[in-house]
């Protein structure tokens, strides 16, 4: 049938051809246009099926910019946004994030950041790291690697089981609804996405692609890459620290391994362009007044212990963006956390030094060998955030000692680890993870726990997304 | 002026009127009443005239020659000249039924009566009645089987149309529109630049849930050249258009000259008419800006309506005050309180719109030829300031018998369009949120006699903004129509060009071709300090397309024997379409109000081209036996570039069948005068979107997360690339071709001479591997996948019945006419492990349009008020228990019904209607004719967010009852951790599962209540879902037609004068903005209203003049 109603019509025409060449000269030509655009050749339909507009290859410079820029604008947007909201560094005044606040959630408030950290960050990571591997360029495979084991780590210590390993195979013919991983099953993942991304950076193969300034992070330098994995097993260690030792041990020895210098700190650096800005600059730009700072939890604390942190965390003139006279209309955070370009930490030295000083209570109870992590911290944070000398003598004076009872100080130096870490995600999980600082429920009900998995997640892969509250099933290390 | 005209003409085309002997007669009717203005002409020559109103000739003729002689409604006839004068010519009416002839697919004219399937014609009388300028707008109602939906009243809005139900479930559902044999593009060509206020970044591409009011390309036909419009509504009709048209297809005709006539015509039509908003959201003026009661001022950037009664506020009457000219608002003890502070009217902001359509057409003809020129002029300006549609067309044709067998026609067309649009919907810069959401004590329009021209009344001189919420929030309406201007572009040209050539008597060849070419030329711009872009935006956009379509077909047409006659059409079909669009993106503007993109500070660049080609083979086949009994077969094989070489050509079938009864002897009567029963069953097949068998790589990357602006490459000084984002399709390389099968069967009945006639049509149709955009979670790493998997049936009934209850003989005729149809469809399957798909909306956990498998298509869904059952939305609702909060704070919840939206997500809504109907009216008496058109529609559930947000910021009328006390009516309980619906013991602390016992607890309509379950926005959607049915007058209109001869005997004329009104009465229990605007514009997401553009009623008069 195919062919056949084509090869009919030619013989016809051949044959009027001969028959009545000259009647029907003006007709043939017609017909000879309208058949020789449509003659035999597939290619003339099937050739022009490919967009011009788009390339089908990729270069591991070009994805390793996009994951980045991806996770510290998921990471310093949604993530940030709503941990923040529950373990009050921020206040939510108006609009979604006002009922957010009080605990007013459903499925669908996480569609955005578990979409954007799953296809714009990962899925794009995961094509670096095949590209790389493919072409040997070994430290692109170790750097997306470690960004591959920061991303789960996010995912899992918010929503606990999480799919990866059936993950990232929808345009390759695959699965296009995987299964969830079981979480604490997907940390010894994370630990070896940590291991074999460490193995490739200590063998970078000299004379083929490496990473410059495309790596906005640490600028190609695969030794402080190798420092982040040793930070992020750390993070990893000391979350299950709680009973046991063992994880104590570890964290430690991870820890010691890490970050030496706020210098070291991985964090990811924004453009200068309205389109490359910060993602709470953005917010407050776009959503003025959603969320305030100056009427939160952190503010009150902030203020009963007369920390000179206050006025870079906060700027009560222009709170959230919402009230302020004209000239300042953006932002509403101040400039080391809210400016256009401002950075989004990831792991910072400040934690390291807290997760050594709560390592070193659990383990061995040496209130004092803490206390040193614990000024450490302090002064690392203060510094890195410009404040003077003087002043954080004196507060070092004022809140620099421990209690000398190991739960006392656990509380005492969570709190100030809260504070240091200031719209980092991780302060949600130091929260869950140490009760400390105490904070009272905005909401009906109990402060959350863990989120609830995605809408999307629910109406697309129906038969593997769990059951989930804001409360159950807790996280495998939430004890 | 006509002598002039008439002159000219005769000078071009060297027409010549021989003197001959004169010959008289007169022209009469059965009952031997004249019959006024009859056409005589003398067979085979260029002699002819027109018969007066009494039906007397006189023409110049030999004996022998043979006179013709027609007259509109009567069958033509012929007279032999016998040299003798004054004799009678007597006409009879023509037997429309009988020898009605429509134009089907490809252009093919047949008689009605031989047709197995249902079609419908909708004149040029009907189409031009109103003069909105938009043809595709003027459909509505006026046909059985047929969908229309108004983006808004914006001048320059689009139109959905639908015919039948959906067979594509993320494609064009849209008819396809066919111009003298040319597909026409209808595109939609709108951007939505990501806005502040989007919530969901979604699954798939366009969702539009903001933007402006989206055009479609199908409006820029000049319903003044339309002569008619046949509706192929099913499968059946459209086989052998193929792919483009399985949602059904428009035939439009337009107006020609008519050869023969020997004459010039001349026609002018104008009309004038105003424009008013139709139906708004009602507003409460009660209480002020505020919260809890207090009031709070512009400059707390406070955004709510819960402040304090405005009859116990006071204006301080300082003129200093720079939010409002009457002073600050103070309370009314004190010291500076001078004059009580009277509620501002929101709605003072909507102008009169106007609309002018002005139209001149020349056409002429001689025996062998005939041509025809128009040109039009339409101008609109709408009920929103500034807002305006200008359409310039320009159009000729031809045509030409060039010898006794060869025959060429054709037509051009141009249109030139310009349209300032308004930002709507979801986005800070939407003009109906910040329009309606300004409080009460605040005046838009800062006290100004025209704000709209006076930046005064929406900047401060320091160049920020003046806006009920400070100097941000919300684009003060104002500024939205001066300093957010959306304005688009169009220079279009289409055109045809036919030969026809009868080879011998029984075969023919004809050869067409038919070109459609546009640009339209977008330009968005966001000024400095518009909430949307603080720093100022500049999108420039040029779409452009060309497509071409070629069809060759040879002819057979042949008496086989004495009852039996046949036809047989086989032809060829090449089609291409190029489209090439630009995007211009200027970031950060330097100067305040100079939308230029050279004041731009940072740029990005896009291109899109596509290049899609097919081509068919077809055939069609018809036997005729004794003009009783029709059956037909089509085939058509097409193939399409867009599918994988291996799947790229795929055949379908349709055959018909039609018999009409009455021609058998015992079917013969006074009563039945005309019967057919026809069925038919067809296959189309359906190619897939371009570029969709391969996944590529996107530069410049860019992300958003639904509520800032997101990342677009470059950043710091880095390119990007990446391989998905939230919304990129995963490509699929095994696509086949998608598949309907379709049955219908029906009958037409004429009774009485057809004074009564009925037309009834029953569809089946199915929907098989159909391609859609499957959402996939974006754990697979993106979010969709295309593939074969939906499957959707159809089914329907459409009737429609004309009746013509008066027809006396002294010229009183009323015709009563109505059109009713009904249409279940039903998603059958989307894809394995894929149960829903959004169509358009919010999504995320927000109200949206969907296609969920087992469900009709486009319902309703979100999240929802928890009920005592959380799954039944008819069962009591839930009153909270809980006294207190976890903090052991009083709860203010308490004894109200449970706010955010907490209840499961689940099916809320069906945007479906149950049935829609019209009634046409046409009661004529000599040269009067009063006209009305009401439509019907029942059912169809809306989304009515509009109020939902209103009521959340305290603005709505309903919140008016604030502080009125009230027992809510539900059973008493609470969610637990697990989201179960459990209730207190009666220790209060023991929690017991299912709901407990009716409420009791006294309550209050409080600002709680309202800003938690009383609302959709931050409560769940289930409570702000309507019923969209209404009763509309959709038209009513008065003309007269002058005498025919008022020029004097010898220049017969047609001139008409109408007033009209478009949709002066709305009967709806909706509440919101106009039930039939669309927030997602011309496209499958329907029955969504958030902040839409108005619609609007319309009063005019129409003039129309033919010489």
């Amino acid at each position: 049938m195919k062919y056949g109603i084509k090869r009919i019509t030619c013989d016809l025409i051949k044959k009027l051809k001969r028959e009545h060449m000259k009647q029907y000269k003006f007709l043939l030509i017609a017909i000879a246009i309208c058949l020789s655009v449509a003659s035999c050749k597939k290619d003339f339909f099937t050739g022009v099926n490919i967009n011009p507009n788009a390339s089908t290859t990729s270069t591991p410079d070009l994805l390793l910019a996009t994951v980045q820029a991806a996770l510290g604008y998921t990471q310093g947007g949604d993530f940030s946004r709503y941990s923040s909201l529950l373990d009050q560094q921020v206040f939510g005044y108006q609009n979604q994030t006002q009922v957010f606040y009080k605990y007013q959630i459903n499925a669908g408030n996480f569609d955005n950041q578990w979409g954007d950290i799953y296809t714009s960050v990962m899925e794009n990571n995961y094509t670096l790291i095949q590209l790389a591997d493919e072409k040997g360029y070994n430290e692109y495979s170790g750097i997306s690697r470690l960004l591959m084991a920061y991303s789960l780590q996010l995912l899992v210590d918010n929503w606990g089981d999480v799919p990866y390993s059936q993950a990232f195979q929808a345009n390759k013919g695959g699965v296009i609804t995987p299964s969830f991983d079981d979480d604490a099953a997907l940390y010894d993942t994370i630990m070896s996405l940590i291991n074999i991304g460490t193995t490739f950076l200590n063998n970078p193969d000299a004379g083929v692609l490496t990473p410059g300034s495309d790596d906005v992070i640490y600028n190609g330098d695969a030794g402080k890459w190798i420092k982040f994995g040793h930070a992020l097993k750390a993070r990893l260690y000391i979350h299950q620290s709680k009973d046991d030792a063992a994880m104590a041990t570890n964290a430690l020895a991870e820890a010691n391994m890490a970050f030496t210098s706020s210098a070291d700190n991985a964090q990811y650096a924004f453009g200068n362009d309205q389109t490359s800005a910060n993602p709470w600059y953005q917010f407050g730009r776009d959503r003025q007044a959603y969320i305030t700072f100056s009427n939160s939890t952190i503010a009150d604390m902030l203020t009963n212990l007369d920390d000179p942190r206050y006025p870079v965390f906060i700027d009560p003139d222009n709170d959230g963006g919402a009230l302020s006279p004209s000239g300042t209309y953006f932002g509403g955070l101040p400039d080391y956390y809210g400016a256009v370009n401002a950075p989004v930490e990831l792991i910072t030295y400040d934690e390291i030094l807290f997760l050594k000083a709560e390592a070193t209570l659990r383990l061995s109870g040496d209130i004092e060998a803490a206390q040193a992590f614990y000024q450490d911290e302090i002064q690392a944070d203060m510094r890195k955030l410009g404040i003077s000398g003087a002043d954080i003598d004196t507060y070092i004076a004022a809140n620099g000692t421990l209690p000398g009872n190991v739960t006392d100080a656990i509380a005492k130096v969570s709190l100030q680890e809260y504070i240091a870490l200031y719209l980092n995600p991780e302060a949600f999980t130091l929260w869950r993870r140490t009760g400390s600082p105490n904070l009272t429920p905005t909401g009906t009900g109990n402060i959350p726990r863990r989120y609830i998995y995605p809408q999307t997640e629910y109406s697309y892969n129906p038969s593997n997304t769990p059951q989930s509250t804001l409360y159950t099933p807790k996280i495998f290390w939430d004890k | 002026m006509n002598k002039i005209i008439l002159l000219l003409f005769a000078l071009i085309t060297g027409l010549t009127v021989t003197a001959q002997s004169p010959i008289t007669g007169v022209v009469v009717d059965d009952n031997n009443n004249p019959v006024p203005y009859a056409s005589v002409s003398i067979k085979n020559s260029k002699v002819g005239t027109r018969a007066d109103e009494n039906g007397n000739f006189t023409i110049a003729a030999t004996t022998g020659e043979t006179l013709v002689i027609s007259a509109v409604n009567f069958a033509p006839q012929e007279v032999q000249v016998t040299g003798a004068s004054g004799f009678t010519v007597h006409l009879k009416i023509a037997d429309q039924t009988l020898n009605e002839v429509v134009v089907t697919a490809l252009g093919i004219k047949r008689e009605k009566r031989s047709l197995g399937y249902a079609t419908q014609t909708v004149g040029s009388d009907e189409l031009s009645k109103s003069g909105t300028g938009n043809m595709l707008s003027e459909l509505n109602g006026k046909a059985s089987g047929l969908t229309v939906i108004n983006s808004s009243g914006d001048p320059g809005a689009g139109t959905y149309i639908r015919l039948r139900g959906v067979t594509s479930v993320t494609g064009d559902n849209q008819p396809l529109i066919v111009v003298d044999g040319i597909p026409l593009d209808n595109s939609i060509n709108t951007y939505e630049p990501d806005n502040g206020i989007g919530f969901a970044a979604g699954t798939a591409g366009g969702l539009s849930i903001g933007g402006s009011v989206a055009t479609n390309r199908g409006m820029d036909i000049n319903p003044n050249d339309v002569e008619s419009v046949t509706l192929l509504k099913g499968p059946a009709a459209t086989a052998l258009y193929g792919i483009k048209a399985a949602s059904g297809a428009l035939i439009i005709t337009t107006k020609k000259g008519n050869a023969g006539q020997h004459a010039l015509h001349v026609n002018v039509s104008s009309s004038a008419a105003f424009d008013k908003v139709s139906q708004l959201p009602a507003l409460q003026t009660t209480y002020a800006q505020g919260n809890n009661g207090v009031y709070q001022g512009p400059e707390t950037g406070q955004p709510f309506s819960w402040g304090a009664a405005i009859d116990t506020l006071y204006r301080d009457g300082d003129a200093t005050y720079p939010w409002d000219k009457n002073g600050a608002i103070v309370g009314k003890s004190d010291p500076s309180a001078k004059t009580p502070v009277i509620p501002y009217d929101t709605y003072d902001f909507f102008v009169t719109g106007m609309s002018f359509d002005n139209n001149v057409a020349l056409s002429g003809s001689n025996e062998k030829s005939s041509f025809r020129m128009s040109l039009g002029n339409l101008y609109q300006t709408g009920v929103i300031p500034k807002s305006k549609y200008v359409k310039n067309s320009f159009s000729i044709s031809g045509q030409s018998q060039l010898t006794n067998k060869l025959n060429a026609s054709g037509s051009i067309n141009y249109i030139n369009s310009f349209n300032n649009k308004i930002l709507q919907g979801s986005q800070t810069s939407g003009l109906m949120l910040g329009l309606t959401r300004t409080t009460p004590t605040f005046d838009n329009s800062n006290g100004l006699s025209d704000p709209a021209d006076n930046p005064a009344s929406y900047l401060f001189p320091d160049g920020n903004q003046r806006t009920y919420r400070g100097i941000g929030g919300y684009d003060n309406p104002y500024f939205i129509v001066n300093r957010d201007p959306y304005t688009s572009g169009l220079d279009r040209v289409y055109g045809v060009g036919q030969v026809n050539y009868q080879v011998l008597d029984w075969l023919s060849l004809s050869y067409r071709l038919g070109g459609d070419v546009y640009a339209q030329d977008d330009k968005i711009a966001y000024d400095i300090n518009s909430t949307n872009f603080p720093a100022g935006n500049i999108y420039l956009i040029t779409y452009g397309s060309k497509q071409f379509n070629s069809d060759f077909t040879v002819n057979l047409n042949k008496q086989l024997s004495d009852n039996l006659s046949g036809s047989l059409i086989v032809g060829h079909n090449y089609f291409t379409n190029i489209s090439n669009t630009h995007f211009t993106n200027g970031n950060g503007l330097v100067l305040p109000n100079f939308l230029d993109v050279s004041n731009a500070t940072a740029f990005s660049a896009t291109e899109a081209k596509t290049v899609k080609r097919t081509m068919a083979f077809y055939a069609d086949a018809e036997l005729n036996y004794k003009k009783m009994l029709y059956f037909s077969i089509t085939g058509r094989e097409e193939e399409s570039s867009t599918l994988p070489p291996e799947n790229n050509t795929f055949f379908y079938p349709s055959a018909s069948v039609g018999w009409v009864f009455t021609q058998l002897p015992i079917f013969q009567n006074d009563i039945l005068s005309y019967g057919k029963v026809r069925a038919s069953f067809a296959q189309v097949g359906k190619d897939a979107p371009v570029y969709s068998l391969t996944t590529p790589f996107i530069s410049p990357a860019t992300f958003s997360d639904g509520y800032t602006v997101g990342i677009t490459f470059p950043v710091g000084g880095n390119a990007g690339s990446q391989i998905s984002s939230t919304t990129t399709v995963v490509g699929n390389p095994n696509l086949k071709p998608e598949n309907t099968y379709s049955y219908e069967g029906g009958f037409d009945l004429g009774f009485f001479k057809d004074r009564i006639s009925l037309n009834a049509t029953g569809y089946y149709s199915k929907s098989k591997d159909v391609i859609i955009v499957s959402s996939v979670p974006y754990s697979s790493g993106f979010a969709a996948i295309l593939v074969n998997a939906a499957e959707i049936t159809n089914k329907g009934i459409e009737l429609t019945l004309n009746t013509t209850p008066i027809k006396t003989s002294y010229g009183l005729r009323w015709d009563l006419n109505f059109n009713w149809s009904t249409n279940k469809n039903k998603v059958v399957q989307l894809a394995p492990g894929l149960n829903q798909i959004r169509l358009g909306g919010f999504g995320g956990g927000e109200a949206e349009v969907d296609a969920i498998a087992g469900q009709p298509y486009g319902v309703l869904y979100g999240t929802t008020t928890p009920h005592s059952n959380l799954f039944d939305l008819n069962s009591p609702l839930l009153i909270d228990d809980q006294p207190t909060d976890a903090a052991g704070d009083p709860n203010p919840e308490y004894g109200q019904p449970i706010g955010g939206g907490v209840g499961p997500a689940q099916i809320i809504g069906n945007t479906n209607p149950d049935w829609l109907g019209s009634v046409i009216s046409n009661l004529t008496y000599k040269g009067f004719s009063f006209a009305f058109q009401i439509d019907v529609r029942e059912g169809g559930d809306i989304y009515n967010g509009t109020v939902g947000a209103l009521v959340a910021r305290g603005l709505s009328a309903k919140t008016a009852n604030r502080g009125t006390p009230t027992v809510f009516q539900g059973l008493l309980g609470h969610l637990n951790a697990d989201g179960e619906v459990v209730h207190y013991d009666k220790d209060g602390v023991t929690e017991l599962p299912g709901p407990g016992t009716a409420n009791t607890i006294q309550s209050v309509y409080d600002e709680n209540y309202w800003q938690g379950a009383g609302n959709s926005v931050f409560g769940g959607q289930d409570v702000d879902i309507q019923d969209g049915s209404f009763v509309r007058v959709r038209q009513m209109s008065l003309s007269y037609q002058f005498p025919h001869n008022i020029f004097g005997r010898n220049h017969s004329n047609n001139i008409m004068l109408t007033i009209f009104a478009n949709n002066p009465f709305l009967w709806t229990n909706y509440n919101g903005v106009d039930p039939e605007t669309s927030l997602g514009g011309p496209a499958n997401g329907q029955g969504l209203d958030f902040f839409n553009n108005p619609g609007t009623k319309s009063y005019g008069i129409r003039l129309n003049l033919g010489l």
